[in-house]
C-alpha cells in the first residue's frame, strides 16, 4: 500500500521541442502512511511533484506508481475514490453555493451523499457556511471548503471507507489564520489515524515539523535532497541548502519550532 | 416534486403557449388559421423555430461549459460561419460537377462538418501550454468566423446570381418555410437527442466547472467529455443551419436567462435552455410575422441580434455573466 515516485525526471517544454525547463530530476521515494510534508523553494518543483503523483501529469523518465500501478492509467472514478487533490488555488466557473461545490466531491461516487457532505463540512468547521454562495466566501474559507470536498470525495468516515486513501494537498494553510491552520494540522493528524495519508506542501516549516511524521525536501534543481523522518530531513542543514537561509530549531513548550536565524 | 421541476414544468407551458399564439400570427393579421394550408404553413415555422432555438441555446449552453467561458456561444466562436461555409461549399462543389445549383438542399453533413472544423481550429488554436486560455480562444473564434465568412462571399461570388439571391437572405438569418418537412424533422431529432444527451452529461458538466486538474481529480474523464460535447455543439450549430440561416445572440443570451432562473445545476439548465431558446425564436418568429414590412418578412436574426445584443450589454454590465462578479 504506497504511493512511490522512481527516478522521476519531468520537464515542461518551453517552445515546440526546443528548450525545456527541467523541474524534476531523478525523484525518488515510497510512502506509506501518515503525513509526509513537501518542502522547497518556489519553483523547485512541488505544485509539478503534486500533479505527477495526481496522475494529472506522466514523468518523463521514471515512474510513479500507486497501489502498484501508474495512477494516469487507474480509471478516472476508480482513481478519484481513493485520490483527492487541494489546489493552490480553487477556481470554480459557476455560481455554485459552498455546499453544491463539496458536492462535487461525490462526482465519482454517483449520486449526492448529503451525509458525506456533511461530515466534510463539520470536519473544516463550515457545516454553518453550506448555503453561502462559494464566491463570497474568504479566500481562507474556501481553501477549506477545497479541504471539505477533497474529503467528501474520499469520506473517510464513512460506511464504504475501506483501504487506504490519499490526500495530496498544495499548501492548504496558505490563506488560514492561525487558529484555522492549527486545526487543519490537527485534521491531517486526525486524518492520518483515519487511514488517509496525506501528501502536503507546506511553506511553513514549523507546521510541518509539528504536524507531519516525514518530509520531502526539494532543492532549486527539483532534487530530493532530504527524505527521512521529519526532524532529520528538516534540519538547519538541509534548509539551508535548500533556500540558502539560515534557520534555527527552537524548543518550545508546543514542540519544536523553525525560525530564521539572525 | 422540487423547485426545479415546477420551473421547468412553467417553462414549458410558456414555450407552449407562445407556440400557439405563433399559430394565431399571420403577416399583417391575428386570427387562427382558416384552413389547412395556412396550418401547415405556420405549423411548419412553430416546429422549425423551435426546434431551431432550442438545438442553438443548447449548443451555446454546451460550449460555455466546455470553455468555460460565459461569452461563448457557437455565433462567437465562429461555428455558425463554419457550418455557412460548409452548406456553401457543398452547394459550390456541386455546382461545379453539375453544373446546377441545388436550391435549398445542402448535403446533411455539411453544415455539421463545417461547425465541426470550426470548432476544431478554434480549439487548438485556442490552447495555451495545453489549457484552454478563454481570452485567446474568443479571439481565434472572431478571426475564424471573419474568414469561414469571407470565404464564403468568395464561394457565392463565384456562383451565378441565383445562388447569390437564395443565400444571401439565408445569410441574414432567416428561418426558411420552404425546407422540406424532413429535413424540419431531422432538426428536431438532433435537438431531442441533445438535450437527452445534454441531460446526461449534467453531473459532468457541473464538475467540469472546476479548473481542469481539480475536475480531473475528482473523476471526471475531461478529455471524453470535451469530445463529447464538441461533437454535439457542432451537430445542434450545423443541423441548425439546415432550416435557419445563423442567428445572432439566441445561443449567447438563452442559457443566462436559464441560470437567472432555474440557477446552476447543469441538468436542469440544458433543459431549461432548450425550452427557452424554443420560445425565445418563437416569440421572435411571431413578430416578424405580423410585422411585415412593406418590402417583405424581415429575417428573423435582424430581430434576434437587435433584441439580443443591447440585452447582452446590460447582462454584462450588471455583472450577472460573471459568476462571483468576475471581471
Amino acid at each position: 500500500m504506497s504511493l512511490r515516485a522512481k527516478g522521476v525526471c519531468f520537464s515542461y517544454p518551453l517552445m515546440r521541442g526546443r528548450a525545456c525547463r527541467t523541474v524534476l530530476q531523478d525523484v525518488q521515494f515510497d510512502l506509506s502512511s501518515g503525513v509526509t510534508a513537501v518542502v522547497g523553494p518556489n519553483g523547485s518543483g512541488k505544485t509539478t511533484l503534486l500533479r505527477l503523483l495526481l496522475g494529472l501529469l506522466r514523468p518523463d523518465t521514471g515512474s510513479v506508481t500507486l497501489e502498484g500501478s501508474a495512477p494516469h492509467a487507474i480509471p478516472p472514478e476508480r482513481r478519484a475514490r481513493v485520490l483527492a487533490y487541494v489546489p493552490q488555488r480553487t477556481d470554480l466557473g459557476a455560481a455554485f453555493t459552498l455546499g453544491q461545490f463539496v458536492s462535487l466531491g461525490r462526482y465519482a461516487h454517483g449520486g449526492v451523499d448529503a451525509g458525506a457532505i456533511e461530515r466534510a463540512l463539520s470536519m473544516v468547521g463550515l457545516l454553518e457556511q453550506r448555503h453561502a454562495p462559494f464566491a463570497t466566501l474568504s479566500a481562507g474559507q474556501q481553501q477549506r471548503g477545497a479541504v471539505a470536498r477533497a474529503l467528501a470525495q474520499l469520506d473517510p468516515a464513512g460506511a464504504a471507507a475501506t483501504g487506504r486513501r490519499w490526500l495530496i494537498a498544495d499548501e492548504p494553510l496558505s490563506a488560514l489564520d492561525p487558529a484555522n491552520a492549527a486545526q487543519m494540522t490537527a485534521l491531517l493528524r486526525r486524518l492520518a489515524a483515519e487511514g488517509v495519508s496525506t501528501v502536503v506542501v507546506l511553506h511553513d516549516l514549523t507546521a510541518a515539523v509539528r504536524c507531519a511524521d516525514r518530509a520531502v525536501v526539494l532543492s532549486n534543481e527539483g532534487r530530493v535532497i532530504a527524505d527521512a523522518p521529519v526532524l532529520e530531513a528538516l534540519t538547519p542543514e538541509t534548509l539551508r541548502t535548500a533556500f540558502g537561509i539560515g534557520f534555527d530549531r527552537l524548543e518550545t513548550p508546543a514542540g519544536p519550532a523553525l525560525v530564521r536565524a539572525g | 416534486m422540487t423547485r426545479a421541476f415546477w420551473l421547468i414544468a412553467g417553462l414549458f407551458v410558456v414555450a407552449l403557449a407562445i407556440a400557439a399564439l405563433r399559430l394565431v400570427c399571420g403577416p399583417g393579421e391575428l386570427a387562427w388559421p382558416s384552413d389547412w394550408t395556412i396550418f401547415e404553413l405556420r405549423g411548419h415555422r412553430v416546429v422549425s423555430a423551435a426546434a431551431v432555438g432550442a438545438a442553438l441555446s443548447l449548443s451555446g449552453l454546451l460550449l460555455q461549459v466546455m470553455l468555460r467561458s460565459p461569452v461563448a456561444s457557437e455565433y462567437v466562436l465562429g461555428l455558425s460561419a463554419g457550418a455557412g461555409l460548409g452548406i456553401v461549399a457543398a452547394t459550390f462543389v456541386s455546382f461545379r460537377v453539375t453544373g446546377q445549383i441545388v436550391s435549398y438542399s445542402p448535403p446533411l453533413l455539411a453544415p455539421v462538418l463545417g461547425a465541426g472544423a470550426a470548432l476544431l481550429v478554434v480549439f487548438l488554436l485556442g490552447r495555451r501550454g495545453g489549457l484552454i486560455d478563454p481570452p485567446t480562444l474568443i479571439l481565434v473564434g472572431i478571426v475564424v468566423g471573419i474568414l469561414a465568412s469571407a470565404v464564403t462571399t468568395l464561394l457565392q461570388h463565384l456562383l451565378p446570381d441565383q445562388g447569390m439571391a437564395v443565400y444571401t437572405r439565408w445569410l441574414m438569418g432567416a428561418i426558411s418555410s420552404e425546407a422540406p418537412w424532413p429535413r424540419v424533422w431531422v432538426v428536431s431529432g438532433v435537438a431531442a437527442v441533445g438535450l437527452i444527451v445534454a441531460g446526461w452529461l449534467g453531473p459532468s458538466m457541473d464538475a467540469a466547472m472546476l479548473s481542469d486538474d481539480e475536475a480531473r481529480s475528482v473523476g471526471v474523464p475531461l478529455g471524453a467529455l470535451r469530445v463529447a460535447i464538441f461533437a454535439l455543439a457542432s451537430a445542434l450549430t450545423g443541423a441548425t443551419l439546415l432550416i435557419s440561416g445563423p442567428l445572432a445572440f439566441v445561443g449567447l443570451i438563452c442559457p443566462h436567462l436559464a441560470r437567472l432562473i432555474v440557477g446552476t445545476s447543469h441538468r436542469t439548465l440544458a433543459v431549461a435552455s432548450a425550452f427557452i431558446g424554443a420560445a425565445v425564436l418563437l416569440a421572435a418568429d411571431a413578430g416578424v410575422t405580423v410585422f411585415t414590412l412593406p418590402s417583405g418578412q424581415l429575417p428573423v436574426g435582424v430581430v434576434t441580434a437587435l433584441i439580443g445584443g443591447p440585452m447582452f450589454v446590460v447582462m454584462l454590465r450588471r455583472g450577472g455573466l460573471f459568476p462571483g462578479g468576475r471581471p
